[in-house]
């Protein structure tokens, strides 16, 4: 049993310019009280196929964590365009919003997400040099993966150590994702943790 | 019979493992292959009613296993649904109040009940398969592929046992009916029986099934409900698969069901027993087994067992315990194995489920199946082959009323834990509360959330979580701790998950979380007003309250008198000065003392809409220029108006500042700083030379007619008789100083109060700042302690405050008390052995005759004998029915006058005997363990009434009641009690300030005058029921 669900993610200020931060208002409900604070980050997938383009924008602690329902707006800056291959900046990539206890990852929600010019003439011949102030940022806010993983939320009173020992997560989601620009496989093959399962 | 295929029962066409009805009949759950436990409501497959909205179908949908689910299992009770899965855990699931919540990211249609995992047992090492609650639902039993069964207490949700002893992989557990046993079977082709009294193994039988080829998902044996056969899976007998029936006791087979083609994976006896209908008596030449019943009585009447079973060959047979051939066979209904049967409560619905993603219902006749027993019948049946399973099963609940107690008992403490809860939550929601964040944010914020709104209006998926958001901005707080680390601090959004709970058990307690400070003593007052009124009906009714204006000011000062503290220090040993009290007014009191004072006195004679008279008094400090000699030192004066509806009626001038002021339509009582009293007239003569306390008037109270009740800042006490012109008692607090341990360790005899009026019952009653609530009895001379916090534990410490809070004292004073507890931090509960619960009981009921208060009283005792009888305190419980039962009236007569008058008949104006038959005895049904002593108290009773309508009724009423005339009602008995014995309605303006007194070593404490004529009756029975 997870102690936490997440009830809702709204996507705020979606679309945005590339260069605006994130605004994610999160809420969750708590079934039963945990010690310590949940650590939620925020990932940019700089590339599909390069893990170290991955940027962390933001990571807080939310708590205290007690029975009821939460919610908080989850604040991050903007990729830093820099970081990012030119060729991968413009087209859809994947944006993670990851939720810890006691370093133990135990929910995943990805979006994909697509940057591309606003300016349709720009979008037909994009030019050489990326023009990052013009690029529109648009988050798949209606298409969330989400992926639970089962850790053990109270590992002291626990007899045995079952997270340890626990099964491949799977994804939650059954629904085939749709095939966005060809790029589908790309969640599946981020998390860096267990392969999730298609059962 | 009736059999349907529901289409839409199904775990996204992956397997279905196990299907299970509720035993209250309203839903049904299954699991399966998508890692999901499914609730469905009975009402979409009933026989009659099919044409349901096909939304309310599936209930919820519970997504908390990362593994198949093995196993759905329902508590008796029907509360909680257990299921096992492959990700090795059980989770616990209830239905939580509110509307079901949708899974985040799932795209499915939010639920319609919210069933929430409320506990998770972590404990096995594989895959959990099998499940079974046992008979009284305290306890669950698993069977996992880590060869193993655990035992769990369902209350705490911890193993207990683990039972080892299978070589291979446990696919099956069931519970014995009667509780002494669980049975077993593994892929190590045994079936153990163990023993739930040691967990020791009882029997392993082997053999049946080691020819037994093939492997099986399940072997789902089953216990049948008369205790007596327990039919195991997968056996072989040469050519057919069987399923081997054990025999209670020998454990050897019986007999076998014989006739599936491939593996039996599950068999599912009937939950209830089957007899013949009558008409159906023809068929006296059935064959087989009986049930092991030898009673004669004809074969017809005799009671037989309804098994189901499921095999591998995809088929479901149907069999009686009264017959050799199967009753019904249903084929081709799936296309896989049936692995999991359930029976319906009422016995004629038969559930099966299959691995290829299909559940089927049968619906059974009873011309099919024979007539149900009724539980009744089945309990008789049970009792009459295993003897009385309560007796020998201490764990299993007695009776109903037993099960009832229980419940309210849980639910208390319950209410608690999650009271406790929402505080914390309170306190988190608090500080989010008051935070600010930038408001450029907030505002972009809200602009982008009516766009999202806007975006998912059509979106029906998130319907549910629109309606959870709150329009407003995000409240939560940001900041960054030490190390640097950004952390929030997030808005709690809509009911917590337990307030509804709250809601449904208690507001009263909800209410003792509030802080403290809107519950201060002041306000706490005025809130009992309308009750007291309500209570009485005698002619004159007097109230003191504030003015509205005045209200604010009032509820302020209230307020830093809470924290700056009432003060009556006592300091041993400084001064040589023997017995003399020196006093010292600390700051707080001067300043809240220099407010006006202003009391209201309704004449209730005159009808509800006559106006209140209201006394004021005015410091008047400097008008004093006229005055000729002393006009030097600085003189104070206060005017005193007495207004009726804006016409002053009269008005006097007194030197010094008036701290206190009380009255009622017989008279008006002002005291001053200087320790002087006046008292006046209804008319605002001074009826009476100044009167010196010799310090200033702190505490002031009267009742309805002429008493009137001082307490000086030194700590004397007064009561006085004024139409007499009589003291009528003089003690001092000062013994409250050194029995309240508490304080005087920390701040050297402190001791703060924040109360002093009369009760109800006309004794002074005094409350400390720790809520500690003494009152001063007249007959013993001495302070009672009616309320404190001895008993954090006390399983009815809650109880109280629950109904009876705003109407009874003594709750009043109790619930101060605990409010007063819940604000102290490290204050925990603590749980109860019993003898906290038992003793504070005892001192509640002692409490309550003390303030006289016959409605607590009654309910205390209650209370009181439920406690004893489900303890079994059978000694405990004579003395209390024999102080009620009273000596035999017969012997009364005959005995001595003397020991005669030692038993009163009324306890607070009710008869004891009435409470005897109507309250006490009642009480004690609920325990079977204490019937003996409960009927030897029916027959004495039953015979001392035959007596005693027997007797004349005077010539009784002439010995017995000496002091009440055998009037039976409490305020007559009252009237006729001149002493301390009025009733009152204790209020004053200023039973908030702050005192202080210090004292030498040697404190005398002198009683004036002793209180005037002594109730030996009730002394008597003050003892003998605190005693018992």
């Amino acid at each position: 049993m997870s102690a936490i669900n997440i009830t809702n993610v709204a996507v705020l200020d979606n679309p945005a310019p590339f260069v605006s931060p994130f605004q994610f208002e999160i809420s969750y409900e708590c079934l039963n009280s945990l010690k310590d604070d949940l650590e939620w980050k925020l990932i940019y997938v700089g590339s599909a196929e390069d893990e170290t383009y991955d940027q962390l924008l933001e990571s807080v602690l939310v708590g205290p964590v007690n029975v009821g329902n939460y919610r908080f707006v989850l604040q991050a800056d903007p990729p830093d365009p820099s970081k990012i291959r030119e060729e991968d900046i413009i087209g859809v990539t994947v944006l993670l919003l990851t939720c810890s206890y006691m370093g133990q990852e135990f929910m995943r929600v990805g979006y994909y997400v697509n940057n591309d010019y606003e300016d349709e003439q720009l979008r037909e011949e994009p030019p050489t040099k990326v023009l990052i102030d013009k690029v529109q940022r648009n988050i798949l806010s209606d298409k969330p993966r989400v992926t639970k993983f089962p850790i053990n939320f109270h590992p002291e009173d626990e007899q045995t150590a079952a997270a340890t020992a626990a099964p491949p997560p799977e994804p939650s989601n059954e629904q085939q994702q749709p095939d966005v620009n060809g790029e589908a496989q790309v969640l599946s093959d981020q998390p860096p943790i267990p392969e999730p399962q298609e059962s | 019979m009736i059999a349907e295929k529901p289409v839409w029962v199904k775990h996204e066409g992956l397997q279905i493992f196990s299907i299970d009805v509720q035993p209250n009949g309203e839903r049904f759950a299954t699991g399966g292959g998508d890692h999901k436990v499914r609730i469905w409501n009975m009402k979409s497959v009933d026989k009659d009613l099919q044409n349901i909205d096909t939304k309310e179908r599936l209930l919820a949908t519970l997504r908390d296993h990362f593994g198949s689910v093995n196993c759905v299992r329902w508590a008796k009770h029907s509360r909680y649904v257990a299921s096992g899965s492959d990700d090795q855990v059980i989770q616990i699931h209830e239905r939580k109040p509110g509307s079901g919540t949708t899974e985040f990211g799932s795209g499915e249609a939010p639920d319609v009940e919210n069933w929430k995992a409320v506990m998770t047992l972590r404990g096995h090492s594989a895959d959990v398969v099998d499940l079974n609650w046992s008979p009284d639902d305290s306890m669950l039993a698993s069977g996992s592929l880590d060869n193993t069964v655990h035992i769990w207490n369902m209350r705490t949700g911890m193993c207990t046992t683990v039972l080892r002893g299978h070589l291979s992989l446990v696919k099956g557990v069931t519970w014995d009916p009667i509780g002494s046993f669980i049975a077993s079977q593994s892929d190590d082709k045994t079936v153990i029986i163990w023993r739930t009294s040691d967990w020791g193994m009882a029997h392993r039988t082997d053999g049946h099934w080691a020819k037994s080829l093939g492997s099986t998902f399940f072997r789902r044996l089953g216990w049948s409900p008369c205790g007596h056969f327990l039919t195991t899976t997968h056996g072989f007998q040469k050519p057919k698969h069987s399923a081997p029936v054990l025999e209670r006791g020998e454990w050897s087979v019986a007999y076998d069901f014989l006739g599936h083609s491939a593996p039996i994976i599950v068999v599912k006896f009937n939950n209830s027993m089957f007899k013949r209908t009558p008409s159906s008596t023809q068929d006296t030449k059935r064959v087989g087994w009986s049930n092991g019943t030898s009673k004669s009585g004809g074969k017809d009447l005799q009671s037989y067992n309804v098994i189901a079973i499921g095999s591998q060959d995809r088929t479901v047979t149907v069999w009686t315990t009264g017959s050799a051939r199967p009753l019904f066979v249903a084929k081709h209904f799936f296309g896989q194995s049936v692995v999991d049967l359930s029976w319906s409560p009422d016995g004629y619905s038969l559930f099966a489920c299959s691995l290829d993603g299909t559940v089927a219902m049968i619906h059974f006749d009873p011309k099919e199946l024979g007539v149900r027993l009724t539980d009744t019948e089945l309990e008789e049946l049970k009792k009459s082959r295993y003897g009385d399973v309560r007796g020998r099963q201490a764990n299993l609940v007695e009776c109903p009323a037993q099960l009832l107690l229980e419940t309210a008992l849980t639910k208390q403490i319950g209410t608690k834990r999650s009271a406790s809860d929402v505080q914390q939550n309170q306190v988190t929601a608090k500080p989010s509360a008051s935070v600010e964040i930038t408001a450029k944010r907030r505002k972009s914020q809200v602009d982008d959330r009516d766009k999202t709104a806007d975006a998912t209006t059509g979106d029906t998926l998130n319907k549910a979580s629109i309606l959870n958001r709150v329009s407003s901005p995000v409240n939560q707080k940001v900041y960054r701790r030490p190390d640097g680390r950004k952390r929030i601090i997030p808005e709690a959004v809509g009911v917590p998950q337990q307030e509804n709970n709250i809601a449904v058990n208690g507001i009263g307690q909800a209410q003792n979380f509030l802080p403290a400070i809107t519950a201060a003593p002041g306000t706490g007052d005025n809130g009992d007003f309308p009750v007291e009124i309500s209570n009485r009906d005698s002619s004159v009714k007097e109230i003191v309250c504030r003015n509205p204006d005045l209200k604010e000011r009032s509820r302020i000062t209230a307020r830093a008198t809470v924290t700056e503290s009432l003060v009556i220090d006592k300091v041993p040993g400084t001064s040589g000065n023997d017995g003399v009290l020196n006093v010292e007014q600390s700051v707080g009191i001067k300043e809240s003392s220099s407010t006006d004072l202003l009391i209201r006195v309704f004449d209730w004679k005159e009808g509800e809409a006559a106006p209140p008279v209201c006394l004021e008094a005015f410091p008047r400090e400097h008008a004093l220029d006229t005055v000729g000699a002393v006009s030097t030192s600085m003189v104070k004066e206060t005017e005193i108006i007495c207004k009726k509806s804006g016409e002053t009626l009269w008005s006097d001038r007194i030197m010094g500042r008036v701290t206190v002021l009380a009255g009622n339509p017989n008279f008006w009582a002002v005291g001053c700083e200087d320790g002087s009293l006046q008292v006046y007239t209804k008319c605002g003569r001074r009826a009476m030379p100044t009167m010196m306390m010799g310090s200033a008037a702190t505490f002031i109270d009267c009742d309805d007619s002429w008493k009137l009740l001082l307490v000086t800042r030194k700590g004397s006490l007064y009561v006085w008789d004024l139409f007499k012109r009589k003291c009528v008692l003089h003690d001092s607090l000062s013994s409250l100083v050194s029995s309240d341990v508490d304080l005087s360790s920390t701040v050297k005899g402190t001791i703060k109060v924040i109360s002093v009026k009369l009760s109800k019952s006309g004794s002074p009653l005094v409350v400390l700042a720790t809520r500690h609530a003494f009152l001063f009895d007249t007959s013993l001379l001495c302070w009672l302690r009616v309320a404190d916090d001895c008993f954090p534990a006390s399983n009815f410490s809650s109880s109280w405050n629950l109904g009876s809070a705003p109407c009874g004292e003594l709750a009043g004073l109790q619930v101060d008390v605990r409010k007063y507890m819940a604000r102290k931090p490290g204050w925990n509960r603590i749980t109860d052995d019993g003898m906290q619960t038992r003793a504070h009981l005892e001192s509640q009921l002692a409490s309550s005759l003390a303030l006289e208060s016959p409605n607590e009283y009654r309910q205390c005792l209650l209370a009181y004998v439920r406690f004893l009888t489900r303890e079994a305190d059978e000694s405990r419980l004579r003395e209390v029915c024999e102080s009620f039962l009273g000596p035999p009236t017969g012997m009364a007569e005959a005995a001595s006058s003397d020991k005669n008058l030692s038993w009163d008949p009324y306890v607070l104006g009710v008869k004891k005997r009435k409470l005897l038959r109507n309250d006490i005895l009642p009480a004690m049904a609920s325990n079977r363990k204490v019937q003996r002593l409960l009927n030897e108290f029916m027959d004495l009773l039953s015979e001392y009434e035959d007596a005693e309508t027997a007797d004349p009724p005077g010539a009784k009423g002439s010995t017995q009641t000496m002091n009440c005339g055998g009037v039976p009602s409490l305020l007559d008995q009252i009237g006729s009690d001149p002493p301390a014995m009025t009733a009152t309605t204790p209020m004053t303006t200023d039973n908030d300030k702050p005192v202080s007194l210090v004292n030498s070593a040697a404190l005398e404490i002198s009683v004036s005058e002793k209180p005037g004529s002594e109730n030996r009756d009730r002394q008597d029975q003050n003892s003998k029921d605190s005693g018992s």
